[in-house]
């Protein structure tokens, strides 16, 4: 009937609409925290699961560039990527290149008429799909590719379909030059693949062929590990013999991109605060105010025997229920949030396609939670002690 | 006759306030005897000290010097804690503004004494709506103080006060806030209380109040003597 929590609650609905209020302050307090929380390092995290999901633990890339910044690439990539699996602690290592190529097809303009796309090809070797999302068929084989969704809508083609591939428009016939005619085999996503581009995959021989691209370049290599080889000491090693190309581990780039987005940390550090400082002050004024109008009651109380320790409880409880309703509900609109900026930010131009500003990991919510509890708790704490301390005799003069 | 045992008793009692750095006495020199089953009724002008009497009395503000006894222990030598444990066991208290949480029913205020002091649930339900058949109020027990008239809060009041069977009961100008006729009943209520064995004291400026068989004691100027013929 009456335990603390209990008359916590009931005292605090006795007023729905200014509880209505506050708990709503603190539910806009939470929602922008829990954002800050995942926005602090939602994008390393989004980079990393990115780079993680692809299952290689070592890139190279040509000196100087990231991957796929230029078509000149690291030269030779298949002896390098030989050289690599030589290394006992290497599993397998798939060089990847890529390139603008123009594509067409029957349904879209037919061969030779109509307007080709412009389309990203990524070179891949053949019968492997290294940094692709297979949504439907197999990986490709010389004389075959794999059409990322939008291209595949685009084109009007789908599995099975054929396709005419060429390295540049032909404005004399209005088709592109060094065209081939490839197999579509399936549909895939491009890990790195911004929203509505139009990506395919076709073997690197063929892309390599269609360019006159002789010294075989690749926009990367990606090396997986044996074991519990350490991907550090096998990037270091390859670092030291190998001049022509850029080596790190995956967990290398995903902190030195980390450095790069401290500004993130810092913006979210500032408002995960500013947050907390609301909350704060919005449950110690409601605090407050509700001892203030109870002070006789709460004289009365204590004068009928109920203990000080009793009565800084009942204060607290009220001031927890506040924040844990608005840290509930604020977690809800907090993600909702999120979600809207999310794809908003997601928006800015060649982006890849699952990358995300937000990202809600269960322990940095719990700690957004426990912060927010922990915030409620010394909010009520000042009104919960002067509620302990009440002069009895005073505060009961008074009331007459 | 043997002398029924004193519940509490005041010696000398002083209780002097601080105002903007002026000391104001409130009660001076009282020595008072409240013995088993006595009902002595408190009668005084406001600002005579009557309120700041009980309150020492019932051990909820300590005397400045002097000494009140309660059931035996001084009041000053007891921690926060024993006199907040002192009051809940033997100490019922009547307000003149009542003082029931809004939040809770009848019912609840009266078992919050109960709960304070561990009674389990069916035993302080038993108890309430025993009490609340005492004061009157059977038909209201789940009514909330907002729901209830001036006279029925402080029969609530009333029944919560004796929920843990106290030693004491301690009313300041229980009938302050109601209308003659109410005020009847609750002096009534307190003369019938009395008569079952409960220790009262009340100050008040009630005459209804201090009808027999209460001992009237006058207070003037933070002093107390017995009303002439009493």
């Amino acid at each position: 009937m009456s335990s603390a929590l209990s008359l916590a609650w009931r005292t605090l609905v006795r007023r729905p609409r200014r509880l209505a209020l506050f708990v709503a302050g603190v539910m806009v307090a939470a929602a922008t925290l829990i954002d800050m929380v995942m926005l602090s390092e939602g994008l390393q995290q989004s980079l990393a699961g990115i780079l993680e999901s692809t299952g290689y633990q070592v890139r190279a890339t040509p000196r100087g560039l990231l991957p796929f910044e230029s078509a000149s690439g690291i030269p030779h990539s298949l002896a390098l990527a030989e050289a690599f699996r030589a290394d006992p602690r290497v599993e397998e290592a798939q060089p990847i290149w890529g390139v603008t190529v123009y594509v067409s097809s029957g349904a879209h303009a037919g061969p030779d008429r109509g307007r080709p796309l412009a389309t990203f090809g990524l070179g891949v070797p053949a019968g492997a799909a290294p940094i692709l999302r297979i949504r439907e068929g197999r990986p490709a084989q010389p004389g075959e590719v794999l059409l990322n969704p939008a291209l595949a809508e685009a084109l009007e083609a789908q599995t099975g379909d054929t396709i005419w591939l060429g390295l540049a428009p032909d404005p004399a016939t209005g088709g592109t030059r060094r065209r081939r005619v490839m197999r579509v085999v399936g549909i895939a996503q491009f890990v790195f693949s911004a929203e509505g581009a139009f990506n395919l995959a076709a073997p690197l021989e063929d892309l390599w062929s269609m360019a006159g691209a002789s010294l075989q370049p690749a926009a990367l290599i990606l090396v997986r590990i044996a074991g519990d080889a350490d991907a550090y000491d096998v990037a270091r090693d390859f670092r030291a013999r190998t001049m022509n190309a850029d080596i790190y581990a995956i967990p290398e780039l995903i902190e030195a991109a980390g450095d790069r987005l401290t500004y993130f940390k810092q913006l979210s550090l500032v408002l995960g605060t500013v947050s907390l400082a609301v909350a704060f002050l919005l449950v110690a004024t409601l605090m407050t105010l509700s001892v203030n109008e109870r002070w006789s009651e709460i004289a009365a109380l204590r004068a009928i025997g109920v203990t000080r320790r009793r009565m800084l409880i009942q204060v607290a409880w009220s001031g927890l229920i506040i924040v844990g309703a608005g840290t509930i509900s604020g977690l809800g609109v907090g993600l909702i949030v999120a979600r809207y900026l999310d794809s908003i930010l997601t928006r800015f131009p060649g982006l890849p396609l699952e990358v995300s500003f937000f990202v809600l990991r269960p322990g940095d919510a719990g700690l957004a939670v426990a912060l927010l509890m922990a915030t409620g708790l010394v909010g009520g704490l000042y009104p919960a002690w002067r509620a302990a301390n009440v002069n009895i005799a005073g505060a009961l003069r008074e009331s007459i | 006759m043997k002398m029924k045992p004193v519940v509490v008793e005041a010696r000398d009692l002083e209780r002097t306030y601080r105002r903007d750095s002026v000391s104001v006495p409130a009660v001076r020199g009282v020595s008072l005897s409240v013995r088993e089953g006595d009902y002595i009724a408190v009668l005084g002008l406001s600002g005579s000290g009557k309120s700041t009497l009980l309150n020492l009395l019932g051990g909820i503000d300590l005397p400045t010097a002097g000494s009140v006894h309660l059931l035996g222990q001084d009041t000053r030598r007891l921690s926060d804690r024993d006199l907040t444990r002192t009051r809940l066991e033997h100490v019922g208290f009547v307000f003149q503004r009542f003082h029931l949480l809004p939040a809770l029913s009848a019912q609840e205020n009266v078992e919050l004494p109960m709960a304070e002091l561990g009674a389990g649930r069916r035993e302080r339900t038993a108890r309430a709506r025993e009490l609340l058949e005492y004061v009157g109020l059977a038909q209201r027990i789940e009514h909330r103080p907002g729901e209830l008239s001036g006279g029925e809060m402080q029969r609530v009041a009333i029944a919560r006060a004796l929920a843990n069977r106290p030693a004491l009961v301690l009313a300041d100008e229980p009938t302050g806030e109601l209308d003659v006729h109410t005020g009847g009943e609750i002096a009534q209520l307190f003369r019938k209380l009395n008569a079952d064995g409960t220790t009262l004291v009340v100050v008040t400026h009630d005459p209804a109040l201090a009808q027999p068989p209460a001992a009237v004691w006058e207070m003037r100027d933070g002093t107390i003597r017995p009303r002439s013929g009493e």
